[in-house]
């Protein structure tokens, strides 16, 4: 017996395919929908520590000097540590949803499509950006009492900086989605092309925020209505509404793969 | 033509459709309302200071302004009327209206570039206060939907002009549609930073 793994011969490999084809698809799929749920952690946890009790909803301002923004840190203390913390566990989830969106994706696409190795990559980093920011507010927040006001300034400006002019990432990921949700040519597509549209339009607002470090004031600062309250409401809607669909096209495919398996 | 007929029996002609791709009005629908809200920004940091925001506005060219607004409009009109001579199915007229059009998008870009030119020559920058930053912002992020309009029409020119078969005109209809939208943006910014004391 031991450890050593179970030898299948091809003909009991061809056995194993047809019996058991639907079970591992049903399998399959079943960890999709899981992983798609994933987004629910992300959204759940990230916006918990974010906004419920790092209090970042809005931010501390841009225009803040050192001393109000080590006040804020002394004042909100171990919740904006834990909130750091929960917004650092959460982030990872982010790219689960994106794995299940790359394998939709890449039952739009042929084999040597792009598009799905964009959406899974641009989903890895939005994740670890999140969670580096995460880290960045998190080390701030530590120790307050032996911190100067001015390196928890620098760590917190750090912080915003790394979380919002990164973008790009996510907006090429965002581009992946919209690109491959209009090549499906399917006569009842697996998600509405209009979505492809608002995914560009996300992906559009974002380039907002290259303007981010020259303003401390205004719609463009990072507490300010477009590169706060537009970039992050269009992204959580553009979750919202992209999770449903994903859902539903999960379900046809499986349909149509248990069809096809017999 | 076989496809059109089985599309016309699937739907009656009484039915009335939405000119353009449908998701082209998502995106739009969204734009302005990031635009409405930057004139609302805009409209409460004038409430709270309206002297140093009147000032500021004496120093824009009111001429080249309403110049750029007559470009925009007659631009507009131009892309209207190369639509009404595609679905009459005479591209050549098609071909030269639309050209008009693409010209007038080149003009207010010219024009505006030589505005900021200016502008920053008479040391007014983004950086030179509210008025200024909004003012930069809001007619750069504008800038940029003409550029992009004009290249989009550009695209649609040089295809007809080429004489390649042209399947349907709901491509153009959506950049039509969306050049319009640029010119309802300018039509509000223009009152808003020039004109409205």
């Amino acid at each position: 017996m031991g450890i050593a793994p179970e030898i299948r011969t091809p003909q009991q490999d061809a056995t194993l395919d047809t019996t058991d084809k639907p079970t591992r698809i049903r399998g399959d799929y079943l960890t999709l929908r899981w992983s798609l749920m994933g987004c629910l952690v992300y959204v759940g946890f990230g916006l918990g520590g974010f906004a419920g009790l790092a209090g970042f909803m809005p931010p501390p301002a841009e225009h803040l000097n050192a001393a109000g923004i080590a006040g804020y840190f002394h004042d909100r203390g171990i919740s904006l540590s834990i909130g750091m913390v929960m917004l650092a566990f959460g982030g990872p989830f982010y790219y689960l949803w994106s794995a299940v969106l790359s394998r939709i994706i890449s039952r739009i696409e042929g084999p040597m499509g792009v598009l799905s190795t964009v959406e899974l990559l641009g989903g890895l980093l939005t994740a670890w950006i999140t969670v580096m920011s995460a880290i960045i507010w998190l080390t701030a927040s530590m120790r307050p009492e032996s911190r100067s006001p001015e390196t928890i300034q620098t760590l917190y400006d750090l912080g915003w900086i790394f979380f919002d002019v990164t973008f790009a990432f996510t907006s090429l990921q965002l581009l992946g989605l919209g690109f491959a949700i209009l090549r499906d040519k399917r006569q009842a597509p697996l998600i509405p092309h209009w979505v492809a549209w608002l995914g560009f339009l996300t992906a559009a607002t974002n380039v907002a925020l290259v303007l981010m470090p020259f303003f401390e004031t205004g719609p463009f600062a990072w507490q300010g209505l477009i590169s706060f309250w537009a970039v992050f409401g269009l992204f959580f809607l553009i979750i919202g509404v992209v999770t449903p669909y994903a859902w539903k096209a999960l379900r046809r495919l499986e349909a149509e793969d248990l069809t096809a398996a017999g | 033509m076989a496809a059109l007929t089985t599309d016309q029996a699937a739907e009656p002609e009484t039915r009335w459709k939405i000119p353009g791709i449908e998701g082209v009005w998502v995106l739009m629908a969204g734009d302005m309302v990031i635009f409405a809200l930057l004139f609302g920004s805009f409209m409460s940091a004038r409430m709270k200071d309206p002297g140093t925001f009147e000032v500021a506005r004496h120093t824009l060219d009111f001429d080249r302004g309403g110049i750029n607004t007559l470009l925009l409009l007659t631009s507009s009109w131009c892309v209207a009327m190369s639509l009404h001579a595609m679905r009459a199915e005479r591209r050549e007229v098609a071909v030269r209206w639309l050209g008009f059009g693409i010209l007038g998008g080149f003009g207010f870009a010219v024009s505006k570039v030589l505005e900021y030119s200016a502008e920053i020559s008479a040391g007014h920058t983004a950086g030179s206060g509210d008025f200024f930053m909004y003012y930069f912002m809001m007619t750069g992020i504008h800038l940029v939907h003409v550029l992009v309009g004009t290249l989009v029409l550009s695209v649609f020119w040089v295809r007809w002009r080429s004489g390649r078969e042209v399947r349907g005109l709901t491509g153009f209809e959506s950049a039509a549609v969306f050049w319009h939208m640029v010119d309802l943006l300018w039509i509000v910014l223009f009152p808003l930073l020039y004109l409205v004391r």
